[in-house]
């Protein structure tokens, strides 16, 4: 049979149409194929790199499943929390880890934020502080928590990201600290007043329990304040009260004889001192303490306690070694201001209670300080002085004088001074001693005048009085010589005409009167001779003071020659043998100063005793002076005599046992005493004397 | 004795005109004494004063028969014309300037000496105090002026 032509195109174009579609279909396939292929290559790409990011970035990243199972932990997450997939449930997270708020309070289980993501709420950079046994220290973390929803909206679980913002939170704790630290410092004037809340600050600040602030004081610890005063550490404080020797064992005093910060971990490791132990009692688990010093010296100890057992934190270590280094810059600030204090107020006082008038005037002469003195004198008021000049209070003519002296303090720039003599509206004279000198400022400048004055009117009227009464004195002295000069040389004349008669009638009738008349005639004239003996010395005595020579530099031992070789004829008859020192050069009269020798050596001769005289003379310098001596081995001088000896015409002994009038050493007195010197006697009944007399010294010249 | 008066020693051969001016009576007779004591010949004239000497000098009443001394002794202290002032006038008078004049007094202050050196004064003698010596001065005071020295032709 033959299918129809018709048929067989139309099945043809059946079968092509059906193979096209087929084909068609087959490439549809193809492409779907191909598709599926690409999108699960792209997906598996995309796995891949979201694996890695998970795995490489820093931040936690946490999924939960509604059950609070973790269902995903990437490695920051796992090296953060040092938990495993699987390994823990979110549920039971508050069973290994101390979770607290950063207010410092614990967080409530079911606030912590995945609890809060998978009931639908979203957290924002929460911060939290974490501690579990992995990190006792504890680890700050900023946690961003969202819930994961299907696509129905239902809750599924939360998803969790988080940062170990550990070191910027103490950073910020010590920002905290140092801020809290310097505020209480600008605060406080005292050191004091400082402690208390320094230790507060510190300890609030850096979360640490206990603190004590402690000051060396006179070679020992003194508690300046604990914190906090009550509470569980409430025995610990009291015990901190107490103070502390240098041969303790407490921590504060282990830091103060080294010197350097010191950490204990675990206060179980400590020695057991009643501190300590009553730390221990309060919990305290780690003690710390650093030195303030202050001038290179440790001047005081911050010790503080924490509650957790913490290994040694140098960075903490270093924030409170800065801490105590601005303790230890306040204190000395405050020394220094103390110091200046003190000062400011003894200068104060002084300006303000000595008896003088001082004042300061500008370049213009403006007054710009005055003292209550000056006020008083001047009888206003501080304000109505300052910034007036002289010209303001007094006379036109005084005043030019006083500018012009301000003047001349201002150009030379050197201290002026000057005794003014006023006449007062009274008419009693007024010494003012004025004091001027040039003002400075820090930079160098002059910019004013000081001026100090005084009255000196008592001193001054004092002193011209005692000028007067001394050149009085030195008038009747004079007068009183000239008056022992012109009338012992009057008293000669009338005295020669006694004896001369007496003399006469005795040569010329002493045959021709009995012997009576003789007697009586030889008496006469032996008085009358003793008499001119007496007006002869009298005449020398007052010739020291009237005929005496310039006091000028002379030799002392030319004076000594020239005596020796006057009484020559005494020295050899007497055997004497006289030595000598090298005599200085003094201010003196060489004649006055050969006439005390002579007598000083004369009177050694006389007064010899049993055994040839032995005369030394001797020289030593005293200051200004020159104390020279007359040793001899004579018969000495009663001590009780000292005085009499040097007074005129004084005798120790009869006229017939040693001769002489009693003027000698009334002489050697008056020449010493007019030389500015003084002499006196050394000596024992029988031992020899020593006179001894000093001439000031030649200036510049040694013996 | 009063001014204006003069008494003269030795009536004998005069030898020797001495002047003496003393204002003390005393004094003047103890001179005197003193010069009678001794061998040489001379006659004493004394006045009281610096003036009555200036009037005896040159004759003038009651001097007018007064004769011109070989020497003059002087004390220091008299009054109206002291012996500084007498000396000086002396001194300054050509005619009577060369008759030698002699202090004779008791004052040795060195001020005296001087002054009177300074008005030309030929010696100047301090009086001993004690007699003996006063004698023995005066004796070799009129050995030297009048047996020793040549004085001026009158």
């Amino acid at each position: 049979m033959s299918t129809t032509t018709e048929e067989v195109a139309a099945l043809q174009e059946k079968v092509r149409y059906l193979e096209g579609l087929v084909e068609s279909y087959e490439q549809t396939l193809l492409d779907q194929a191909n598709r599926l292929e690409l999108a699960m290559q792209e997906l598996k790409q995309q796995t891949s790199i979201l694996q890695s990011v998970l795995n490489s970035i820093g931040d936690g990243v946490a999924v939960i499943n509604k059950d609070g199972r973790f269902l995903l932990n990437n490695p920051a997450s796992v090296r953060i929390l040092g938990i495993n997939v699987g390994e823990d449930n979110y549920q039971n997270w508050s069973e290994n880890y101390e979770s607290y708020r950063a207010d410092g309070q614990p967080y409530d289980p079911s606030e912590l934020p995945l609890a809060r993501a998978i009931r639908g709420e979203e957290v924002d950079e929460a911060e939290e502080f974490m501690r579990y046994w992995r990190r006792p220290e504890g680890v700050w973390l900023s946690v961003t928590a969202r819930p994961l929803r299907d696509e129905k909206g239902q809750v599924q679980g939360g998803v969790a990201v988080f940062r170990d913002i550990t070191r910027r939170k103490r950073t910020e704790r010590h920002l905290a600290a140092q801020y809290a630290v310097v505020r209480v410092l600008a605060e406080a004037s005292t050191l004091d007043q400082a402690a208390q809340g320094l230790v507060r600050a510190a300890c609030e600040s850096l979360g640490l329990q206990f603190g004590t602030m402690w000051e060396v004081r006179q070679g020992k610890l003194h508690c300046l304040a604990v914190w906090p005063e009550h509470g569980e550490s409430a025995e610990l404080a009291r015990l901190s009260r107490e103070v502390l020797e240098p041969t303790g064992r407490e921590l504060p005093v282990q830091v103060w004889k080294s010197g350097r910060p010191l950490w204990i971990s675990d206060l179980l490791d400590e020695d057991g001192s009643p501190r300590a132990k009553a730390a221990w009692d309060a919990r305290m688990r780690t003690a710390f303490a650093v030195p303030i010093v202050s001038r290179t010296a440790v001047t005081g100890i911050l010790e503080f306690y924490s509650d957790q057992s913490r290994a040694c934190e140098p960075d903490l270590i270093q924030l409170l070694g800065s801490l105590s280094s601005l303790i230890g810059q306040f204190c000395e600030r405050k020394h220094a201001e103390e110091a200046l204090r003190d000062s400011e107020a003894l200068f104060h006082s002084l300006v303000e209670t000595l008896p003088l008038n001082i004042l300061r005037k500008d370049l213009e002469g403006r007054f710009i300080f005055a003292n209550q003195m000056f006020c008083k004198n001047l009888g206003k008021p501080l304000e109505e002085i300052l910034g007036r000049t002289d010209y303001d209070f007094f006379p036109a003519d005084l005043a030019d004088k006083y500018r012009a002296d301000d003047r001349k303090v201002l150009t030379t720039q050197q201290v002026f001074e000057d005794v003014e003599a006023h006449v007062t509206p009274a008419g009693d004279k007024l010494y003012v001693h004025v004091l001027k000198a040039p003002v400075w400022d820090a930079a160098g400048k002059v910019i004013g005048v000081q001026v100090i004055f005084w009255d000196e009117t008592a001193r001054k009227v004092a002193e011209e009085k005692l000028q007067q009464t001394l050149a009085e004195l030195a008038r009747s002295n004079r007068e009183l010589e000239l008056f022992a000069y012109v009338a012992s040389h009057d008293l000669q004349e009338p005295l020669r005409m006694v004896a001369s008669y007496c003399q006469l009638l005795q040569k010329r009738y002493k045959d021709k009167l009995d012997d009576d008349a003789n007697e009586f005639i030889s008496y006469a004239v032996d008085g009358a001779l003793r008499m001119q003996t007496l007006i002869n010395d009298l005449l020398a005595y007052s010739r020291v003071g009237t005929r005496g020579k310039p006091l000028v530099p002379t030799s002392s031992e030319a004076a000594l020659l020239k005596a020796m070789n006057n009484l020559k004829l005494a020295i050899e008859e007497s055997g004497a043998s006289i030595t000598y020192d090298p005599l200085p050069r003094v201010v003196g009269d060489t004649v006055q100063l050969t006439q005390l020798f002579q007598n000083l050596l004369g009177n050694a001769l006389k007064f010899r005793g049993q055994d040839a005289p032995r005369i030394h003379v001797g020289a030593q310098r005293q200051g200004n002076f020159w104390k020279i001596w007359v040793q001899d081995n004579g018969i000495g001088i009663d001590p009780a005599d000292f005085d009499r000896i040097f007074i005129i015409f004084q005798r120790l002994h009869p006229r017939d046992e040693y001769p002489g009038t009693g003027i000698g050493l009334a002489i050697c007195k008056k020449i010493v005493e007019r030389h500015g010197g003084r002499i006196w006697v050394e000596s024992a009944k029988g031992q020899g004397a020593r006179f001894c007399f000093t001439l000031p010294a030649a200036e510049g010249t040694e013996a | 004795m009063t001014s204006g008066e003069y008494r003269v020693e030795s009536e004998s051969e005069t030898l020797f005109e001495v002047l003496l001016v003393e204002d003390n009576p005393a004094d003047a007779r103890l001179t005197r004494e003193a010069f009678a004591e001794t061998r040489y010949g001379s006659r004493l004239s004394v006045v009281s004063d610096g003036y009555e000497a200036l009037r005896f000098l040159r004759r003038i009443e009651p001097y007018a028969l007064a004769p011109r001394p070989d020497l003059i002794l002087l004390d220091l202290n008299m009054p109206r014309l002291d012996g500084c002032g007498l000396l000086a006038q002396i001194k300054r008078d050509e005619d009577l300037k060369r008759i030698p004049v002699i202090m004779l007094t008791t004052s040795a202050a060195d001020s005296d000496v001087l002054r009177c050196y300074n008005l030309h004064v030929n010696s100047y003698v301090p009086k001993p105090p004690d007699l003996e010596r006063f004698l023995e001065v005066v004796a070799k005071l009129k050995y030297f002026w009048f047996e020793v020295v040549r004085l001026p032709p009158k």
